[in-house]
């Protein structure tokens, strides 16, 4: 055990010069028998996280015990070492850094590798300003956009193809029967449940890779994979996929079970909606679940409905039209519905007006309404004056129907990248402590700047997401929402974020996080001025007695 | 350097030989399975140098029928609680028993030296496993957690903060 502490000391980077004393400290270590002390920092000056009018002369870090000192560093706002190697000296129980004189204001990052008596390497670091705190030298960037609108590309795809395939069954079933289109809609359910699979199968995967962040090379690895099935939009893409595995196999059948088993792959489909995204987690579970199915189910409906009724359009103009009317009387239930509900769970997430244009949530929410309204627009001028059109048999009417109606197909797809980016899009969440920080609803729905980033990190009893802010000049705040794995808050009774940029040698650095309500916490200031990769680690207590920790990375550039 | 080196080989025979112990541990670190355990866990010194007013030490699963012993000073009290799996003890199954023991209304300086004793039966299941005993150590508003559990493969001296630990070997045949 002794060679192998001296190994692991000798590793950790442990100037040549030390080797004897940690040789002498390790022997003597061995005749006296197990001694367990550590060396621990009991306190700095100046004191970590403040504000100095002045450059102080030097920086002194206390520890209860004697320490050697392996290598000391004082980064200065631009990044660079400020500290000569021969200003620092472990004196007994201390450590002093003679800070040169001339010196800039701004944010000074100070870290200390030491060696205990028993031979134990400590490491920590503290962050003080002179004058102010300096502007945070970028913004952050955590690798993540990329996959960002990959991800939302492949769900507008699984979307297309959901509702593709469940409209087509709704539209086989209420709008047109018979054995042509019967056959003709097996043929369109069958291909959009394929591309719905595939569709979910590789959304799956950036969602792994999302979650992750990364270069392109994590989506092979296994564990970006398992992270994309863990999280909840795994749940309902797998669900998805079975739903849409039965469709398919249903449309196979070409019998009457066979239809029973696409009408039940559709159902199970269309419930793969009401498993994830933002909706789904904000309000009361119980109203929000179901009025988001019924909204799924009527724009599948609609949406679905569009293709067929092109293809309707090439039959002769009196069967046209009939398939045309039944559409449009089904739809003039459906879609007022439709839009009543989109309104209700419209409300849910926004409920402060404001938040529609201060934060971009609100913007594209906005968007898709305006996308719906042009929807509307031209749905009203089929039923109003196309289709009578159609039934009289005007000449053309059936072209003039046919164009309106791929307008609608394509503004409907816009829809859809719409609905997909607002599931990408953070909602607004509690940021940092501010009045509103009681609210947690309204926190979580509406809140959101454009310098925020998200993280998520999970370990065995937690998932937690922090947020990190820029604030208007310096060090940047977070606020970290922590649940189960049931997405239920979890109150726990202590958090603390490390973080440690190993690049620029800066050892771990300890904030504890403070409580605003059960599941809800904020870490005031995060010392991450200079760019590199920041490993984050976040250590919850989940009980008096058991503490969990969660690793992840941060880019700064 | 060389002076710095006389001065810490010094300073780690006086911490040695004055048996100070950093981290709180077990006196008796191994103990058979089935048998009667004298745990006394020994507290060396304060919170970062305040005075320890209070420890809490949860009893892990496994071990039953845990009793603190009478300490002048302190007040005790004790946590009951359901056990994982059931524990046969005289022939009677036990389902709770004591989880927590609590140690309170003291006054340890940091200077001084302590020992908290309980007793508890180590059930034949936890042969050949080490048993991990987390305690808390209170000193007024600051609190140090000594729940720290290595992971696998893990030396437990790196651990900041480790969990006393007890190693269960075989039953005594006798």
């Amino acid at each position: 055990m002794n060679s192998v502490r001296l190994c692991r000391a000798g590793a950790e980077g442990a100037q040549a010069a030390l080797r004897p004393l940690l040789l002498a400290l390790v022997l003597l270590h061995g005749l006296a028998g197990v001694a367990n002390a550590h060396a621990v920092m009991t306190y700095t000056e100046p004191t970590d996280s403040t504000v100095l009018p002045d450059l102080p002369d030097e920086v002194v870090i206390h520890f209860n015990e004697p320490v050697a000192l392996t290598r000391a560093q004082v980064l200065g706002p631009e990044g660079e070492d400020v500290l000569p190697p021969e200003r620092a000296e472990a004196r007994e129980d201390e450590l002093h850094l003679d800070l040169p004189e001339e010196l800039d204001q701004g944010t000074y990052t100070v870290s200390y590798h030491v060696v205990s008596l028993d031979g134990h390497p400590i490491a920590g670091s503290l962050v003080f300003s002179v004058g102010a705190a300096s502007q945070s030298s970028g913004a952050v960037e955590d690798g993540t956009a990329g996959w960002r609108w990959a991800f939302v590309a492949a769900r507008v795809a699984l979307y297309l193809a959901l509702l593709g395939a469940v409209g087509a069954v709704a539209y086989g079933h209420l709008v047109r029967s018979g054995t042509r289109t019967q056959h003709e809609m097996r043929r369109v359910t069958a291909t959009a449940a394929i591309l719905g699979v595939g569709a979910a199968v590789v959304a799956l995967g950036l969602q792994g890779c999302l979650l992750m962040g990364g270069p392109p090379g994590i989506l092979i690895r296994p564990a970006t994979w398992v992270t994309g099935l863990s999280s909840t939009f795994g749940c309902a893409a797998l669900c998805a996929m079975a739903g849409l595995g039965l469709v398919w196999v249903g449309s196979q059948l070409a019998s009457r079970t066979g239809d029973g088993l696409v009408m039940l792959g559709a159902l199970v489909a269309l419930a793969s909606f009401g498993l994830s995204g933002h909706v789904v987690t904000a309000g009361p579970r119980g109203w929000t679940t179901p009025l988001l199915l019924i909204h799924a189910a009527l724009a599948a409906f609609w949406v679905g409905s569009l293709l067929p009724l092109l293809r309707a359009l090439d039959a002769p103009a009196g069967e046209a039209a009939s398939a045309v009317q039944r559409f449009s009387a089904l739809a003039v239930v459906a879609v007022p519905v439709l839009i009543l509900v989109g309104l209700a769970l419209t409300w849910i997430q926004v409920r402060q007006p404001e938040g529609l244009v201060t934060t971009p949530y609100g913007l594209v929410l906005l968007i898709k309404v305006g996308l719906v309204g042009a929807l509307l627009g031209l749905a009203t001028l089929n039923r109003l004056i196309l289709t009578p059109g159609l039934t009289r048999g005007e000449a053309g009417a059936a072209r003039r129907l046919g164009r309106s109606i791929q307008a609608e197909v394509g503004v409907a797809v816009l829809i859809l990248a719409a609905t997909a980016a607002l599931g990408a899009t953070s909602p607004p969440r509690a940021l940092m402590a501010q009045a509103e920080a009681s609210d947690a609803h309204a926190h979580k729905e509406h809140r959101h700047t454009h310098e925020e980033q998200r993280l998520s990190l999970a370990a065995q009893n937690f998932r937690a997401e922090l947020t990190l802010v820029s604030g208007q000049a310096g060090p940047k705040g977070a606020s970290l929402s922590i649940t189960d794995h049931a997405g239920q808050p979890l109150d726990v009774p202590e958090i603390t974020l490390r973080l440690s940029n190993p690049e620029k040698g800066i050892a771990p650095l300890e904030r504890l996080a403070e409580r605003l309500e059960p599941g809800q916490w904020r870490i005031a200031e995060l010392p991450l001025s200079l760019t590199g990769t920041w490993s984050i680690e976040l250590d919850v207590l989940i009980s008096d007695f058991e503490r969990q920790t969660a690793l992840t990375e941060l880019t700064i550039r | 350097m060389t002076a710095m080196t006389f001065a810490l080989a010094g300073a780690l025979l006086l911490a040695s030989a004055g048996a100070t112990l950093a981290h709180i541990t077990l006196e008796e670190p191994k103990a058979a399975a089935g048998s009667a355990y004298k745990a006394v866990l020994r507290v060396g010194h304060g919170c970062e140098g305040a005075a320890t007013t209070a420890v809490r030490v949860q009893i892990p699963d496994g071990v039953i029928d845990a009793k603190p012993m009478p300490k002048p000073g302190w007040t005790i009290e004790t946590t009951v609680g359901a056990f994982a799996e059931p524990a046969e003890l005289h022939g009677e199954t036990l389902t709770e028993g004591v989880r927590e023991i609590r140690w309170s209304g003291g006054d340890l300086p940091d200077e001084w030296y302590d020992e908290f004793t309980f007793r508890g039966r180590l059930t034949e299941a936890l042969t050949g496993q080490t048993v991990y005993f987390p305690v808390i150590q209170e000193c007024g508003e600051a609190v140090t957690r000594w729940i720290e559990i290595p992971a696998d493969g893990q030396d437990p001296h790196d651990l900041a903060e480790p969990a006393p630990a007890l190693t269960v070997i075989a039953p005594s045949t006798h």
